[in-house]
């Protein structure tokens, strides 16, 4: 089934078609949601929240090709809120960064999962280090695809200035990353 | 050096590349036999040629750099934050290339940055358990049920979502705080507001005791009970005075949407005229002035 049926499905209020929608787009969502709040659990919470949203609002997304970009729009704006509502009312307990990180482990030999591990902690920890535009173009270009002249409308930016400001972004992450594997290097080290 | 020497060092390059031809070959070689500055120009060129290409030339190449562009690093770091987009000319995709191969720290910068976007990319789609989907399904179908259920339903959704969203706003706090003074200065605070003597009051109970506070809190309930009682009673007058008009409105309204059913228009507007005059009818009676003109 294609996406524009499937969608159309959805909005008709078959609940199959709905559950392969979620199924096909959860990890994405959750993937989103984990690079704003960090937190597992908050991410899974605020991954149901977006999906009541994406569920309230599916009328709003009439033509299938533009679907990921609107998935993306909504989710972040759902994140937004929920950042600010944090902000309103921060969680009686802050739960530290790596424990977001602890992400279900599939079929791979323990080694080859702590590493990949370690490199996503760097890696998350080093996109956390950024300004919150560079990290938000990163995550619309390089983790979500967005074209950059969706990312531009989405962030309210010249067009210039989101190409310009992406091949900043990912210097600044690598570099990030470089200084973070030579403190992790050095400490591996004493 | 004279014009045999300038005529010879216009044949070294060829010499080098190996395309002087013979007569040219023979006068290069006599000369070189009999010229001691172009022999050992000539000794010079042919045996450090090697040597320099192998080992002085990347750092002959850096010090050329150093004193006349600079390093290109930066240039090498835009073009490799622009490379991933895959939008690079052919032509700067090589001179990337060739910067990469001699520039340690660049190249380093370069794996690192792939190395970093491939995990980016891991990321976007995180592995989930099996409950997740399952969670997501019952949160939606509380919304799915509500959804059904009609416009109101969504309505108060739509106005909960909206007011969570008010109230999560950092500056809702204050927001508040502001309307609730300029409520309680329009009730208690000008000239015109009709709890303006409450203040005064709330002191002089305050000074005057508790048994001063019971008087007024008796006073005040009876008023209240008694102000209560009087609208109950007018709103219950005025409902019998207007129990006809009422009558006469849902009867136009029954005739015209029967009339409707049966494709009569010249009675619907009838009906409907008829509908108009109660209206009038039952508002003059509400407020009990003298009855305008009523058509049936």
């Amino acid at each position: 089934m294609d996406l524009a049926n499937l969608l159309e499905s959805c909005r008709a209020g078959d609940e199959l078609a709905w559950e392969m929608l979620v199924r096909q787009t959860q990890a994405r969502v959750y993937g989103i949601a984990m690079t704003y709040v960090r937190d597992r659990d908050e991410a899974r919470d605020l991954s149901q929240d977006i999906f009541v949203r994406i569920y309230r609002n599916l009328d709003g997304c009439k033509d299938a090709d533009r679907f990921l970009p609107w998935l993306v729009r909504i989710s972040r704006n759902a994140c937004i809120d929920h950042l600010r509502r944090r902000k309103a009312r921060p969680p009686a307990r802050d739960i530290p960064a790596d424990e977001a990180l602890r992400l279900v482990a599939p079929d791979e030999a323990p080694d080859e999962e702590m590493e990949r591990q370690a490199r996503r902690r760097i890696v998350e920890t080093a996109l956390h280090s950024l300004s919150e535009i560079n990290r938000e173009i990163i995550l619309l270009k390089d983790m979500q695809g967005l074209a950059l002249e969706e990312i531009a409308r989405l962030l309210n930016l010249p067009l210039g200035t989101v190409k310009s400001r992406s091949s900043r972004a990912r210097l600044e992450l690598a570099k990030a990353v470089q200084g973070l594997m030579g403190t992790a290097g050095a400490e591996a080290t004493a | 050096m004279n014009t045999r020497c300038t005529a010879w060092e216009a044949l070294l390059d060829a010499y080098l590349g190996g395309s002087l031809d013979g007569r040219d070959a023979a006068f290069f070689q006599s000369h070189a036999a009999a010229c001691d500055r172009c022999r050992d120009l000539l000794r010079l060129v042919s045996a450090d040629l090697p040597a320099l290409a192998g080992e002085e030339a990347p750092r002959l190449a850096d010090s050329v750099i150093a004193v006349t562009s600079g390093p290109a690093c930066g240039r090498a770091e835009a073009l490799l934050g622009a490379r991933p987009d895959g939008n690079l000319p052919a032509d700067e995709l090589l001179l990337l290339q060739a910067h990469l191969d001699h520039c340690r720290a660049c190249a380093e910068l370069a794996l690192t940055l792939d190395a970093a976007l491939a995990t980016v990319r891991e990321l976007a789609e995180p592995e989930l358990d099996a409950t997740f989907t399952y969670d997501i399904l019952r949160a939606t179908s509380a919304t799915r049920a509500r959804k059904r259920g009609g416009a109101l339903p969504r309505l108060a959704d739509r106005l909960g979502a909206w007011w969570q969203g008010q109230a999560a706003r950092p500056q809702f706090a204050w927001e508040v705080a502001f309307a609730a003074t300029v409520v309680l200065v329009l009730l208690f605070g000008t000239p015109l507001s009709p709890a303006r003597r409450a203040p005064a009051r709330a002191l002089a109970a305050v000074q005057a005791g508790p048994g001063w506070m019971i008087d007024t809190a008796g006073e005040l309930t009876g008023i209240a009970g008694a102000g209560i009682g009087a609208v109950q009673q007018d709103v219950a007058e005025r409902r019998n005075r207007t129990a006809p008009d009422r009558a006469d409105l849902l009867r136009h309204g029954r005739e015209a949407g029967a009339a409707l059913l049966h494709g009569d228009f010249d009675t619907v507007a009838q009906r409907l005229q008829a509908a108009g005059g109660d209206l009038t009818q039952l508002w003059n009676d509400w407020r009990d002035d003298e009855p305008a003109a009523a058509g049936d």
